[in-house]
């Protein structure tokens, strides 16, 4: 498709920082230089438009020239990062024909041939793409993007979107600030970050590790103004006290999204930090992002939309509509209804045109027959001292069907039964019975996964 | 065995009465009936003392045992009918695991 819009900005904005790596800044012009090189590097391995396409890759120039190049040639895209361990399987399911693998270390495709040693590793798999989905794009000569949404149970669903919608946003003028990858970019959240600051001129840092020690320095040092980042990820900023050892107040906009942010959290953190902006994202893998208004930095209350979308709440459950809305599932029937909505299965409250989203349906807790949010429940635990982290879940119990379960995270101290009648204690004082958990387990880790996103 | 699965009972019920309101306070009994109609204790109670109870017991005599099981059900006459009956139900479990 024609990417003018972002080559033009690949041009105008020959001079700015385009990705800073910790090795290295790369510019606009850098970028541009490898996209020319991943084209011609495209047409010597025969990889035409709807060729179906892996790029296994973190965050780096090569990966987003190659990403670029693969746009402009109407190519079917598969992001797969590098940290996930069932790659292979996923690679199957998309049907790619061919795969990219960047090595984040080496500078250009040119220089790596010369020294005879490969950037981009490119090797086909002997797969003829054969889905209808896929053909479909193919023959309607528009590139396309597969994301895999992340569920906890079964196979992961292949989402295929057709770029050229969902690209459509990112041709408006607007602003970008200079921003810290987080969300990696097999991730819509990653995907969207990565493209609304290469399309609007900003810069993109990136850092060795997600930790967030890692992310609190490369903030410091890089003077970074965006982090959008996970509600765990805050949290554990919270738990280290790392907005102590470094100096976070570069930060104008700190958005937050992908899981339920405990309401505590957030006020702490917006009295740590005054002087930046808490927004809340909301997006899915199938329908892509919206455009959010968050009521103010300390709420969690929300507006919602934005071009192209469009929302109803039918008893309390959250649907979206968009014209941005994946093609389909590659292996799972059509999620959307006759009319194009979508179930979100995300629970919420309204006040005066603002959303509350108060969990997933499916991790709501059902004792015997009240519904419990684990996200009101962590937050309550998280008001007591001595509660680094918590995480709520359900319990199956042959009396209730169901009772409240605590996972709650302590320093090495509190590791005994006293801390839980004290969590006891809190707990009758502040929730109703059937919200209570019946059970505590006290640990001394860390409670999330590698996406730090809490475990559901 | 028995006498320490009582005072572990009553234990239990102690710190189980510190998250009650005033009048849904209960005191120790062996007749004390925990439920069922006319029980002293409404169901999320009573799971959430059996829990207490078992966190004692583990905490106390290092066996982790779980109360209410398959078994508890099929008896013909409930186990959780009294606190009497309680303890020597699981009086009874204790055993079995030495």
């Amino acid at each position: 498709m024609n990417i003018d819009f972002i080559e033009n900005i690949l041009e105008d904005c020959k001079e700015n920082h385009a990705v800073i790596t910790p090795e290295k800044a790369y510019t606009y012009e850098d970028i541009n230089q490898k996209l020319k090189d991943c084209l011609r590097y495209l047409d010597e391995h025969g990889v035409d438009a709807g060729s179906v396409t892996g790029i296994s890759a973190d965050y780096s120039a090569e990966a987003i020239a190659l990403l670029l190049a693969l746009i402009k040639r109407d190519c079917i895209i598969v992001p797969i990062s590098k940290t996930l361990r069932n790659s292979e399987r996923l690679i199957e399911i998309a049907q790619c024909e061919s795969v990219f693998d960047c090595d984040t270390a080496i500078e250009t495709v040119a220089e790596a041939k010369e020294n005879g040693n490969a950037a981009i590793r490119f090797h086909t798999t002997g797969v003829k793409a054969g889905h209808k989905m896929l053909l479909g794009l193919k023959n309607r000569g528009v590139p396309g993007l597969i994301l895999f949404s992340s569920g906890t149970t079964g196979e992961p669903k292949a989402a295929l979107h057709d770029l050229s919608r969902l690209l459509e946003k990112f041709k408006r003028p607007g602003k970008s600030l200079k921003t810290i990858s987080f969300l990696l970019f097999d991730h819509i959240g990653g995907f969207n970050t990565l493209l609304h600051t290469i399309s609007h001129g900003g810069t993109i840092v990136t850092t060795p590790s997600r930790m967030p020690e890692a992310v609190c320095a490369a903030i410091e040092k890089e003077k970074i103004e965006l982090l959008p980042t996970t509600p765990t990820f805050l949290t554990m900023v919270l738990l280290n006290k790392l907005y102590e050892r470094y100096d976070l107040s570069c930060l104008k906009m700190i958005t937050y999204g992908t899981e339920s942010m405990p309401e505590h959290t957030l006020k702490l953190l917006s009295a740590i930090l005054p002087h930046t902006t808490f927004k809340q994202t909301y997006g899915l893998s199938e329908v892509g992002i919206l455009s959010t208004k968050s009521e103010d930095s300390g709420s969690l209350w929300m507006k919602v939309g934005g071009e192209g979308y469009e929302t109803k709440v039918v008893s309390e459950v959250l649907f979206i509509r968009a014209e941005s809305a994946m093609t389909g599932y590659l292996n799972a029937p059509s999620p959307f209804d006759e009319e194009g909505w979508f179930d979100t299965k995300d629970r919420v409250e309204r006040k005066d045109g603002y959303l509350k989203i108060l969990g997933r349906t499916t991790d709501l807790i059902n004792v015997g027959g009240e519904k419990v949010y684990p996200i009101e429940i962590e937050s309550v635990l998280l008001q007591l001292d001595g509660v680094l982290d918590a995480r709520v879940y359900g319990e199956k119990n042959p009396i209730m069907g169901n009772t409240v379960a605590a996972e709650v995270l302590v320093a090495p101290d509190n590791n005994n039964t006293d801390f839980i009648k004290a969590l006891r204690n809190h707990c009758g004082e502040h929730l109703e019975k059937f919200k209570r958990p019946v059970r505590f387990f006290l640990t001394e880790s860390i409670l999330c996964g590698e996406r730090l996103k809490k475990k559901r | 065995m028995k006498e320490t699965v009582e005072e572990l009972i009553q234990e239990a019920i102690l710190e189980l009465n510190e998250q009650m309101e005033e009048d849904r306070k209960v005191s120790y009994s062996e007749d004390l009936k925990l439920i069922g109609v006319n029980a002293a204790l409404e169901s999320i109670s009573f799971v959430t003392l059996i829990a207490i109870l078992e966190d004692l017991i583990s905490d106390r005599l290092g066996k982790n045992i779980i109360i209410v099981n398959d078994r508890a059900f099929s008896q013909e006459r409930s186990p959780f009918r009294s606190v009497g009956s309680l303890a020597e139900y699981v009086t009874g479990l204790l055993l079995e695991t030495e």
